[in-house]
């Protein structure tokens, strides 16, 4: 470097010779910030095409179940042996929460049972896959309307026992409200709308590309959200006997520590951790 | 920089040399395994078999054929290869183009990706034309209409 | 330099470094926008952000930790040095961003506090493909803020330079606590190779930039032999030393700077009192010793800022014989006057 060339911050003008590295640096930055951003965007997995109706309030009325989780249900035709044809919305809580605890409060509100009363709601709504969901967004005044009807028997049937390998989600962001709402980066989220109440989902898909997606359940149909915790949002195989609730599969664990991690990619953590129990 | 921060620097720098690359092997050797597909779902409807195809329809993300069985029993078999779009939607099947929804039969629910069968009843299966179509019962509005073309 | 403090020094450079800075990141943004909608637009509003804001923090991270070592590598990237801070406060203030939606969008609405959630949503932290990632880039985070909130002059004359450089090189710790984020969250979620082929690229340049930098640093130093701490060590020849500039030498652990100007010669300690800079690598201007880093200047002869300032450095004695220097290793108090040795005596 030349004697006569020195750079001080506060001078008017930078000296010839440090040009050229600062703009090659500048120019550098600039082109790794152009491929950079394509390459990135280009290298993601592709998001899924499910839709969160963030901000539009949808009325929908039906009979309110609350087995094996709150939804609301619509009998949409009779089919070809004059049978109901029953589509089931999954009810959701706002926020990370499941729906009971605002369906509770409206009956205390208005003194009584709301299960099989015919209900007006208004909610956000979230769907995906031929899975459909409403989040009680207004919580309380998001039930606008209740209305007694007769009793609508329900279609339920025992399908036995089954092996299942896939993955445990939240079904409020898996159908819609977030992308990826799976996966590792999701899991915490998922975690915290489990624990919130908001019945947990198995993902299952065969090798033709067919899904199936299931409400866990206890052996006995009572909520296990507390004892899957530790696995949501990770490969497990999962063993239960399922029973289809009218349009929704229902896997009942027989016991939750039975669930089966799925090793990594490679073996190097099997002996560290793949225990292959839930606790 | 003072000498004691230079060296700092200097030893900080060979320890990250080794731990980084280290933590990224170990990072890369434990990528999650993807969810492996399932060799076997469950069989949720009692399914048909033996039926000789009358007609049949190819669209974007399904497809769907119509079936009848030498007892006279009939029903569409739909694949639907892409999830929906679309909330609560039911299938319907209409004897022509353009039907109103009125005019249709709804054959049964839009479920998840996979292999549906919708029994039909003996009026609706010997219906000149079919045309299938779906209702979205949220925007009450029908969409992808279809025409199921014969074999002959 | 330091007699009262205004919020920020604004001159010509900086603003103009500044006015490119915020310019390649407005460019970095909508083309990732653009990109976005282009090739995935069914990804959602808070995820855009989120990654967005994520991995353009980061590339700015890999460029700030590469200004050092290239400044050590060739001086000419001084310019950049000059207003690092600048950028770095900008990198943290993006990573904020990054930090507050993905709190938000995943932990917020819940039944325990947000901050309470990013530690106990996930405990797998005896796993490697599990490892509750987020909780990395909060401590990384937390350092950022450290130094983002410490780098005004006010920190750095409070605390000492030396222990603020000591926490700003926390930022080391920063960076390796965010390449495990970005490799066990996003990348392991991602699975492609891909990830990993960029962010393999960026440790590799980092990492090679710093080992070169130190590798020269190392060679660079010379440290004669001083047998006692009182006697003259013979340096170099006269005219190895260019006018105007100095020659460092260590000897006995005192890191010395000869300067040579107008026919004399005069030796400081080579530490700025500012930042640490090399003062030894700085130059003369209007007869003052001047910090290659931040332009801050000593007089020769006793190590003293010009008035009004107040910094001030140790002296050392230095002599001429046969066209050789000796320097005495043994330091003058801080701002002592010592008479510069003249050549050709």
């Amino acid at each position: 470097m030349p004697n006569n060339n020195f750079y001080i911050g506060y001078m008017e003008k930078m000296p010839a010779s440090f040009r050229k590295p600062v703009r090659l640096f500048v120019l550098a930055a600039a082109i790794l910030f152009s491929i950079g951003s394509f390459l990135i965007v280009r290298s993601q997995q592709a998001f899924s095409t499910a839709t969160f109706e963030l901000g539009q309030l949808t009325t929908v009325e039906g009979i309110l179940r609350m087995e094996p989780a709150p939804m609301l249900q619509l009998e949409t035709g009779k089919d070809s042996k004059g049978r109901p044809i029953l589509q089931s919305i999954l009810l959701i809580g706002f926020g990370k929460h499941g729906a009971e605890a605002t369906l509770e409060k409206v009956e205390a509100q208005r003194k009584l049972k709301l299960d099989g009363k015919k209900l007006k709601l208004e909610g956000t709504l979230i769907y995906h896959d031929g899975k459909t969901l409403l989040e009680l967004t207004q919580k309380e005044k998001s039930i606008l309307d209740v209305l007694d009807v007769a009793p609508l028997n329900r279609q339920l049937t025992e399908l036995g026992q089954i092996s299942l390998r896939g993955e445990i989600a939240d079904p409020k962001c898996y159908f819609g409200v977030m992308k990826p709402g799976e996966g590792k980066t999701h899991r915490s989220c998922a975690a915290r709308c489990i624990a919130g109440g908001i019945p947990p989902i198995l993902k299952a898909v065969s090798n033709d590309g067919q899904v199936q997606y299931f409400i866990i359940e206890g052996e006995d149909g009572e909520p296990i959200n507390e004892q899957v915790l530790p696995i949501v949002g990770e490969p497990v195989q999962l063993t239960g006997s399922v029973v289809l609730y009218d349009d929704w599969l229902v896997l009942r664990l027989k016991d939750a520590n039975s669930a089966q991690r799925l090793s990594a990619r490679f073996m190097l953590e099997a002996p560290m951790c793949n225990s292959g129990k839930l606790n | 920089m003072i000498l004691k921060l230079r060296n700092r620097h200097r030893y900080t720098w060979i320890l990250l040399a080794f731990l980084l690359p280290v933590g990224f092997a170990l990072s890369f050797a434990n990528r999650p395994g993807p969810v492996l597909p399932g060799e076997e779902l469950i069989e949720a409807t009692p399914s048909f078999s033996e039926g000789q195809a009358i007609a049949t329809a190819m669209a974007t993300g399904w497809n769907a054929t119509l079936y009848r069985r030498a007892d006279g029993q009939a029903w569409i078999e739909a694949k639907f290869t892409k999830a929906s779009q679309r909330p609560v939607s039911t299938l319907y099947l209409a004897p022509r183009a353009g039907a109103a929804p009125a005019e249709g039969k709804p054959i049964g629910p839009v479920g998840p990706r996979g292999i549906y069968q919708y029994a039909l009843d003996s009026l609706t299966a010997s219906w000149p034309e079919y045309h299938l179509y779906f209702y979205d019962h949220i925007r009450r509005e029908t969409y992808a209409e279809t025409q199921l073309t014969k074999f002959h | 330099m330091s007699v009262n403090y205004a919020p920020i020094l604004w001159n010509r450079q900086k603003k103009r470094y500044d006015r490119i800075m915020l310019g390649l990141i407005t460019l970095y943004l909508i083309l990732f926008a653009a990109f976005q909608l282009l090739f995935r637009p069914e990804i959602s509003p808070e995820t855009l952000i989120i990654r967005a804001t994520a991995t353009l923090a980061f590339l700015m991270l890999h460029l700030i930790l590469m200004i050092g070592p290239l400044c050590r590598l060739d001086r000419r990237f001084l310019p950049l040095l000059y207003n690092r801070r600048h950028l770095g406060v900008t990198m943290f203030l993006i990573a904020l961003v990054h930090a507050a939606f993905s709190i938000i969008q995943f932990h917020a609405l819940g039944d325990v506090n947000p901050l309470v959630s990013v530690f106990t949503s996930n405990i797998n932290y005896q796993s490697i493909s599990q490892f509750p990632f987020q909780v990395l880039g909060f401590f990384a985070l937390l350092i950022l803020f450290l130094m983002a909130a410490t780098s005004h002059d006010f920190w750095l004359d409070n605390l000492s330079p030396r222990i603020w450089k000591s926490l700003h090189m926390m930022v080391y710790f920063a960076y390796a606590l965010l390449v495990m984020h970005v490799l066990l969250g996003v990348l392991q979620q991602e699975g492609y190779p891909a990830g990993f082929i960029f962010l393999g690229i960026g440790m590799v340049a980092v990492s090679s930039l710093h080992l070169a930098a130190a590798i020269k640093g190392k060679r660079q130093e010379e440290r004669p032999e001083g047998t006692t701490a009182d006697t003259f060590v013979p340096v170099c020849r006269v005219d190895e030393i260019l006018e105007n500039r100095a020659k460092v030498v260590i000897i006995r652990q005192e890191n010395i700077a000869i300067f040579k100007y107008d026919g004399k010669l005069s030796a400081i300690n080579n530490v700025c009192k500012h930042q640490n800079g090399p003062l030894g690598e700085g130059k003369i201007v209007d007869g003052c010793i001047t910090c290659p880093w931040h332009g801050y200047q000593y007089l020769p002869e006793n190590g003293q800022s010009p008035p009004p300032f107040t910094e001030k450095v140790a002296t050392y004695d230095v002599k001429v014989m046969d066209g050789k220097v000796y320097v005495n290793p043994k330091p003058y108090p801080e701002g002592t006057t010592r008479p510069a040795a003249v050549i050709g005596v």
